[in-house]
């Protein structure tokens, strides 16, 4: 385990991190504020990874494909709140859980038609593709960009709700749904508006993982699990709580595939220790959750609880 | 409504049973298989509505018990065919099944300690999350196959029957599904049924009237754990495959699905629902390979009528 | 004679409030005990303390001379302490019989059989039907819950709490929300349990509370302000001013 390993290891991490808390930081607001629960919210994320690789086909040029995206993904986000979602607020959880694993379905048989079954690769501009040197250690270029990228917005996404009128209203209708509706706020807009905002975020994370991984049929479904678990190890409804719990997520992640093996073998033998260490390191942020969870119910930073009709 | 409803499951019962009859007649062995398939999904959701339907509580992972069922038959066959693990290696089907349901209601215990100290919405999670462990868990086994899943080369060996033989395995399949669908029935009216229907209802008023709520829903969740790995256990034998699909969380969706569709709580509901779904599955399937499409559709639509129904 | 429950310098806040400010309070065998004090004055967060549905900051609870601070609401229902609801707490979507023999399940030990009906379980049937007959309800047996009139409910609660047997009732405002027969048929309904079963009585209705009451207790923001007969409570000057004077102003 040499330095520059660890330092490539711990780049990885915050990647996968700061990603997945652009994932579930959608699904913790539209929980905490709209108490709607949205397990087509990963389908967002696979619809950013399609919607830039064809912006890609179509205009040529990467980053464009990826901010053309974004309007779209929130027209889509909108779309969905009035057709699904909005009937459902103040329902049951159990039928939020069908409709939305039903618009999952729905969106990825779609996808099918359009995309077809096989995934598309998306080539990075050859400026992005190469490698640099950052304090001695040699790190890929792109997953930088996308550390860069993810803090930029996680940041803009603080501005805007604790900075902002959106931000107040947004925090309002979080902590009293019925207080915010007497103060003359439009809850349906503002519900609109979160959702659309999460479906964005969301779509960015796919976006900019897909040069990596590949726009995939399958990642929206792959994806919202962890989103699930990392905001219930954050605490519900919070956002400082999703973010540090993606990091946790994201580091424990890929330092488990990368490391756990070696760090098994030095007390176990080295046979055990190989089949030990892919599953351990498969379930680690299961079981991170788990011993949360035996620790603090509720999460790390369980927002407080929610006044009036919730 | 009711009478109707209630005609309805007692035809499909009477037309399950029927089936080997059916398929011999029409020389359509396909119609067999279907109706295995169709006994053991019921048989799984059957299961979930202990949980889900009569204790009111979302169990989001239930697709790990059928898994978990399922690899307690492939792996020790597994062995008993290809050597290695002595203590676990085995042919016997009664170690398969006893070996099945005993794993299921082990995690359900585990698991359910920890996910029944949370509710509502976390609990919907937890056990989500729980589901997905055991699904990239199963990934992780190399030795048995890892995503690629493993064959069930020899099914197990049973006293008086052979599970090669697909009416046998139907037999099989459907007397469990009677048995666990009678056992049901007398439960939900007997004293431990009333605690958990009266819990979902309110469970502030049974622990105020002295009822220990947290134990009541334990049992029940072990309960419908090792009821799904028994499912699980017999789904192995019928397709003579298991993999890790087995545990996604789709899967636990479809249980969900059924469970809903057919009526939660309702002691026959889980087999119209899981009639319900094979039909669909094969029906739209046959007829698309788009069929989540209007799958989905009809998901969102049950949904949407079960919520203006609860308002 | 000695207590049957007894809280000891008990305490509770809520954020920066203090809604249980170190409660000394005694229920003794036999007695009727009310509780009165102004809206806000923590009488039903007390109860809830007691039944063990909020823990508290500080202090002791005790009853039949166990420390039972920190058991858990189910299992002090089983100890015999039982409890009404203020806002009635039933099964909704059940018969008055079912939601009766569902109440009788834990306090009569057999929350576990699967396979004999609870309908047909002469033990849980005889203390079900008991339980009703004595609150009245033994015709409505048959009935939904969501056909009760209000006052049935409030008599449908109190049965359930009946149902264990228990040592000590706890009433969190049997009263409330009746009209006045129902109130005048509620307050008939405990003296002729009066005897039977301690109570501590939670009330606004003053009427109840002196046709019933052996002893009155005043709680003020939290604090217990004055305790005794209720005669002399009522001439207490202190308690006149923080509650009857608001009481008859109002």
């Amino acid at each position: 385990m040499d330095a520059t390993l660890i330092a490539s290891q711990l780049v990885n991490g915050l990647q996968l991190g700061l990603l997945l808390f652009l994932v579930a930081a959608g699904l913790t607001l539209t929980l905490g504020v709209l108490d709607y629960v949205n397990l087509a919210h990963g389908a967002f994320y696979m619809l950013g990874a399609f919607f830039s690789a064809s912006l890609l086909e179509l205009t040529g040029d990467w980053p464009l494909s990826v901010l053309l995206a974004l309007p779209l993904l929130g027209l889509t986000g909108l779309i969905t709140e009035r057709l699904v979602a909005r009937p459902l607020y103040g329902k049951s959880h159990l039928a939020q859980v069908l409709a939305s694993f039903g618009l999952l379905l729905v969106i990825g048989a779609l996808a099918m038609l359009i995309w077809g079954a096989e995934g598309r690769a998306i080539a990075l501009p050859h400026a992005l593709r190469g490698q640099a040197r950052l304090f001695g250690v040699v790190l890929p270029v792109y997953r930088l960009v996308i550390i860069a990228a993810a803090l930029a917005v996680a940041a803009l996404l603080y501005v805007l709700l604790h900075h902002s009128r959106f931000g107040v209203r947004v925090r309002a209708a979080a902590a009293n749904p019925r207080v915010a509706q007497a103060l003359g706020i439009d809850t349906h807009r503002l519900h609109a508006m979160l959702f659309a905002l999460g479906a964005m975020l969301a779509g960015l994370a796919g976006a900019l993982i897909a040069p990596i991984t590949e726009a995939s049929l399958a990642m929206g479904a792959q994806v919202i699990i962890i989103a699930f678990v990392i905001i219930v190890i954050g605490g519900i409804g919070s956002l400082r709580g999703a973010f540090v719990a993606a990091l946790l997520a994201g580091l424990i992640d890929t330092f488990g595939r990368a490391f756990l093996d070696t760090l098994l073998a030095r007390v176990l033998p080295l046979e055990a220790a190989e089949t030990a260490a892919p599953a351990l390191s498969a379930m680690s942020i299961y079981i991170l959750m788990a011993l949360v969870l035996i620790a603090r119910p509720r999460g790390l930073f369980p927002p407080p609880a929610r006044g009036g009709a919730a | 409504m009711r009478n109707w409803r209630a005609g309805l499951e007692i035809a499909l019962l009477a037309a399950l049973a029927a089936m080997p009859v059916i398929a011999t007649v029409t020389a359509q062995p396909f119609w067999l298989d279907v109706a295995t398939r169709l006994a053991i999904l019921a048989l799984a959701a059957a299961g979930l509505n202990i949980i889900l339907g009569l204790g009111g509580l979302v169990s989001f992972g239930h697709a790990a018990f059928y898994a978990i069922g399922a690899y307690a038959v492939a792996i020790p066959a597994h062995h008993a065919l290809y050597g290695g693990a002595d203590w676990l290696a085995s042919s016997n089907g009664l170690f398969h099944v006893a070996l099945a349901v005993a794993a299921g209601a082990l995690f359900a215990l585990v698991t359910g300690a920890l996910a029944l100290r949370t509710k509502g919405l976390h609990f919907i999670m937890i056990t989500l999350a729980f589901g997905q462990m055991v699904y990239f868990l199963l990934n992780a086994l190399e030795d048995y196959g890892g995503d690629d899943g493993l064959p069930v080369d020899q099914r197990s060996e049973l006293p008086l029957m052979s599970l090669d033989d697909p009416l046998h395995l139907f037999g099989l399949s459907f007397a469990l599904l009677a048995v666990v669908l009678a056992f049901t029935w007398r439960l939900k009216n007997a004293p431990f049924g009333l605690a958990l229907t009266a819990s979902a209802r309110n469970a502030r008023r049974m622990r105020a009237a002295g009822l220990n709520v947290f134990t009541v829903r334990l049992a029940a969740y072990v309960l419908a754990g090792a009821i799904t790995a028994l499912a699980g256990a017999l789904a192995a034998e019928h397709a003579a495959f298991v993999s890790p699909a087995m545990a996604e969380w789709t899967r636990a969706g479809e249980l969900m699905f059924m469970v809903i569709l057919g009526g939660a709580g309702r002691v026959l509901g889980p087999l119209t629902g899981a009639a319900a779904f094979v039909v669909l599955e094969e029906l739209l399937s046959s007829w698309t390979v788009y069929w989540h499409l209007p799958f989905g559709l009809l998901l969102i639509a049950v949904a949407l009528m079960q919520a203006r129904r609860a308002a | 004679m000695t207590a049957l429950l007894r809280t000891i310098g008990l305490r509770k806040a809520f954020g920066g409030l203090q809604v249980t400010a170190g409660v000394d309070l005694d229920l003794r065998d036999g007695e009727i005990h009310a509780l009165i004090g102004p809206n806000g004055a923590g009488k039903t967060t007390l109860i809830n303390q007691l039944a063990g549905e909020i823990a508290p900051d500080g202090g002791r609870i005790e009853f039949l001379g166990r420390d039972i601070t920190r058991r858990p609401a189910h299992a002090r229902a089983r100890l015999g302490l039982a409890r009404s609801f203020q806002r009635t707490s039933l099964l909704p979507a059940m018969t008055v019989m079912d939601n009766a023999l569902a109440a009788a399940l834990a306090n009569h030990g057999r929350p576990w059989g699967v396979f004999r009906a609870a309908r047909r379980d002469a033990v849980l049937r005889a203390a079900a039907q008991a339980a009703l007959e004595l609150t009245g309800l033994a015709d409505a047996a048959a009935r939904p819950v969501a056909q009760l009139a209000h006052g049935q409910r409030k008599q449908l609660d109190l049965a359930l709490a009946l149902i264990g047997q228990p040592k000590v009732l706890l009433l969190d405002e049997p009263t409330a929300g009746l009209s006045p027969a129902e109130g005048r048929e509620m307050v008939a309904l405990l003296e002729n349990l009066k005897g039977r079963w301690p109570m501590l009585l939670v009330e606004h209705d003053m009427d109840a509370v002196f046709a019933l009451a052996d002893t009155l207790s005043v709680l003020v923001a939290g604090r217990i302000v004055a305790t005794g007969a209720p005669q002399d409570v009522r001439a207490d000057a202190r308690a006149q001013a923080a509650y009857f004077g608001d009481e008859i102003n109002a």
